[in-house]
């Protein structure tokens, strides 16, 4: 069996850590620089616009900015790379903003079949009769992997955790698995000259590549056919 | 910063991540903020029928200097602020079969684009698309070599599954003069790395 087929819901996030002006990121903004439609403006859910905090929605895309961080989110796979546009639009348009690093975030859910192979799943992963001695019953409840030194060479890290769906799926038997693909300037690298950016556009398609085999590999190391 | 008992440096605590999760203490925080700021603006206004006013004057002897606590306040209509990072997913497609078109010809009713397979690679192949399925607004960017994203999917919106094709072109900044000086020069340095036989 494919672990993809139980794959229900896929989310993405693009973080930007930095200093930001967070007002100037507001909907009639992005539409006035045609980065989005004007209807999609005028139909925007604004839920703050202040100087320390925005945020607001699109259909597809809810954008929450901070003075020291920008995050665009979806979970409309179709909007996936319209997402990525924008955050590069926008920053290339406000071109000397300061970004020290850059994640682009996978979530995916899977709604797995029964108990018994949602027990088993995390039993696999880190063999829980380790532990039959010292707990009663012990189950995972969270798992974290980094591979601190990128193996693309550039600065950053990936990460990789393993939790419980905090969404509800068609099943009540959901896993999370939140992918941080990290990247960060060198020391001493201002992060003005758009280096998260170029990132951002160079790295997108190797990110998502990466995340949809990831957990699809672990599954058949740990459920061979 | 992650206020930590730890001693020891250690790299997750160390570092300002990218991911998800990371903002959602300090996002409750700043809203919190700004409730004080809403509640104490409201404590000294004249407007009457203010909707986020106190109810009464007795009820503005509350000390709220020092207290963002609003569950004690049930008399208060504060803006309710959804916890970003932790609200449910409603509409959502998954799985879904996307390409990235760029158009070579434009004809009399339809274009035809390249289309390049982004979720599963490899082959290329060409479509011709209907200018009506092309959103008014995006209509201005129906020209020989733009891009688009094209997807054929299920998505879900509400518990109801809706079988979708999307056409969205790409939005991006015009190239400005900085730009093309920027490429040159990149080009330039490029090229001085350049050995030529």
């Amino acid at each position: 069996m494919l672990f993809k087929e139980s794959l229900q819901i896929k989310t993405m996030s693009i973080v930007l850590i930095g200093d930001f002006n967070p007002v100037i990121i507001q909907p009639f903004w992005l539409a006035s620089r045609k980065l989005i439609r004007e209807q999609e403006a005028q139909n925007a859910h604004v839920e703050i616009i202040h100087n320390e905090l925005v945020k607001f929605e699109l259909d597809w895309v809810s954008i929450e900015i901070t003075k020291s961080r920008f995050e665009a989110k979806s979970s409309q796979e179709p909007y996936f790379e319209p997402m990525r546009d924008l955050c590069i639009g926008i920053y290339e348009l406000l071109r000397e903003t300061p970004i020290k690093s850059l994640g682009i975030n996978h979530l995916l859910y899977y709604a797995i079949a029964d108990e018994k192979q949602f027990y088993e799943f995390g039993n696999r992963l880190t063999p829980l009769n380790n532990w039959d001695e010292y707990l009663t019953s012990p189950k995972v409840s969270q798992l974290e992997i980094i591979e601190e030194k990128r193996r693309d060479g550039q600065n950053g890290a990936y990460r990789v955790r393993i939790q419980p769906s905090d969404q509800p799926l068609s099943t009540p038997y959901g896993i999370l698995i939140n992918i941080n693909d990290h990247f960060a300037v060198d020391k001493g690298e201002s992060g003005r000259n758009r280096e998260m950016i170029s990132i951002l556009k160079g790295a997108w398609t190797e990110s998502v590549k990466r995340a949809n085999e990831i957990p699809e590999k672990i599954y058949n190391k740990i459920f061979p056919q | 910063m992650i206020e930590t008992t730890s001693y020891d440096p250690h790299w997750i605590l160390d570092n300002p991540f990218s991911d998800v999760n990371y903002n959602k203490q300090y996002s409750s925080h700043l809203i919190n903020i700004f409730n004080t700021q809403i509640l104490n603006r409201n404590q000294f206004s004249n407007e009457e029928d203010s909707l986020l006013g106190f109810k009464d004057e007795e009820d503005s002897q509350f000390d709220i200097q020092n207290k963002a606590d609003f569950s004690s306040y049930p008399d208060y209509f504060l803006p309710k602020f959804s916890e970003f990072s932790s609200h449910k997913i409603r509409n959502y497609i998954a799985n879904s079969q996307k390409w990235v078109g760029y158009i070579t010809e434009l004809n009399k009713d339809f274009y035809t684009a390249r289309l390049e397979d982004i979720t599963h690679g490899g082959t290329y192949e060409v479509g011709d698309f209907f200018y009506d399925e092309v959103s008014k607004e995006d209509r201005e960017y129906l020209k020989l070599g733009a891009i688009f994203y094209w997807s054929v999917g299920h998505s879900v919106r509400n518990g109801q599954v809706i079988k979708e094709s999307i056409v969205r072109f790409q939005r991006l900044p015009k190239w400005t003069e900085d730009d093309y000086n920027e490429a040159l020069d990149r080009a330039n340095d490029l090229n001085q790395t350049l050995k030529w036989d």
